[in-house]
């Protein structure tokens, strides 16, 4: 079964109230930049964003919550919300998730 | 299967389908509600036409095989204009107070009040946007390009509405203007999302840069 896994990204502000920009650095070190609900994002220290966060022309450092696919050494292959997969370093995997908290609200 | 108003609430309640549990769920749909009006945007073809015309572009081109949305909706995505008396005015979507007008051949992107879709652990259902038949009628086109729900995804579904009739549309926040279906999958995917290589568009080298 496919796990859940918070990785670690730049979270940006969307185009709308419910969308964020990400950035997460791949494997090969190139930035990958997609766009995804709100709820599949987390703080550093665990919460949720508010709908003014990050303030507009901001970043800020946090997790995005994603599906990992499979392992090959340090290379970890993870399917994101906007429906790409992606590779990373096994370090940018920030922890795993249990059940409950992914149900958005 | 497309999934009827039984099966919906079912699998609400197990949290298979993950919908305000207060949304109005028809016998084989759920309404989908539009958000307050500063969750609607268009394209700033303008701006878009003035960086174009620095480059030497002569036209608000956009490359669609090149095309990245996440750098394009925050650069080029802008609230509606105020509405403008004028019947010859261009802008051919504009607000007015808490009502958005939609002037024929106007297009807006509208994101939904509803948080909709599937868990990303192990989803069982897969959904799907369509229109409303009676409003269709007006020339509401809304979501029809792409209007499947991924299995695994959940959130607010920014709505692509155009106006293809003669008249024009008035548009305000909880208006239904479309709804979503649900059918459930042969069997979880294996892999739920499309593989990518490095060459993939929506990928840009800013290390160093941020």
């Amino acid at each position: 079964m496919n796990q859940l896994v918070n990785l670690r990204c730049v979270i940006l502000r969307g185009a709308f109230p419910g969308e964020r920009v990400f950035q997460i650095v791949q494997s090969d070190g190139e930035t990958y930049e997609g766009t995804a609900p709100e709820h599949y994002f987390r703080k550093l220290d665990g919460g949720r964003l508010s709908t003014s966060e990050p303030k507009p022309e901001g970043k800020l450092n946090g997790v995005i919550s994603v599906v990992r696919l499979r392992e090959s050494g340090d290379d970890v292959r993870v399917a994101l919300p906007d429906n790409e997969a992606i590779s990373v370093s096994s370090s940018v995997i920030a922890s795993q998730l249990t059940e409950n908290e992914l149900v958005p609200v | 299967m497309y999934q009827s108003d039984r099966d919906i609430q079912w699998a609400i309640q197990k949290g298979l389908l993950i919908c305000d549990p207060n949304a109005k769920i028809d016998p084989t749909s759920i309404d989908l509600r539009l958000d307050s009006i500063d969750a609607a945007k268009i394209w700033d073809v303008d701006k878009l036409r003035q960086d174009n015309d620095i480059a030497g572009i002569p036209e608000p081109e956009v490359r669609l095989g090149e095309f990245r949305y996440s750098q394009w909706s925050v650069k080029y995505l802008c609230a509606p204009p105020k509405y403008d008396k004028m019947p010859s005015s261009k802008d051919l979507v504009c607000r007015r107070g808490e009502e958005l007008l939609v002037r024929p051949g106007g297009f807006v992107l509208w994101q939904t009040k509803d948080v909709i879709g599937t868990p990303q652990s192990n989803p069982q259902f897969i959904c799907f946007v369509d229109g409303k038949s009676t409003r269709a009628r007006t020339g509401l086109l809304v979501h029809l390009t792409a209007p499947t729900i991924h299995a695994g995804w959940s959130g607010n579904v920014v709505l692509e509405i155009a106006n293809l009739g003669p008249l024009t549309f008035v548009l305000q926040e909880d208006d239904v203007t479309a709804q979503l279906t649900v059918a459930r999958i042969s069997s979880v995917p294996e892999h739920t999302h499309v593989e990518v290589g490095s060459t993939t568009i929506g990928q840009k080298d800013v290390t160093g840069k941020q």
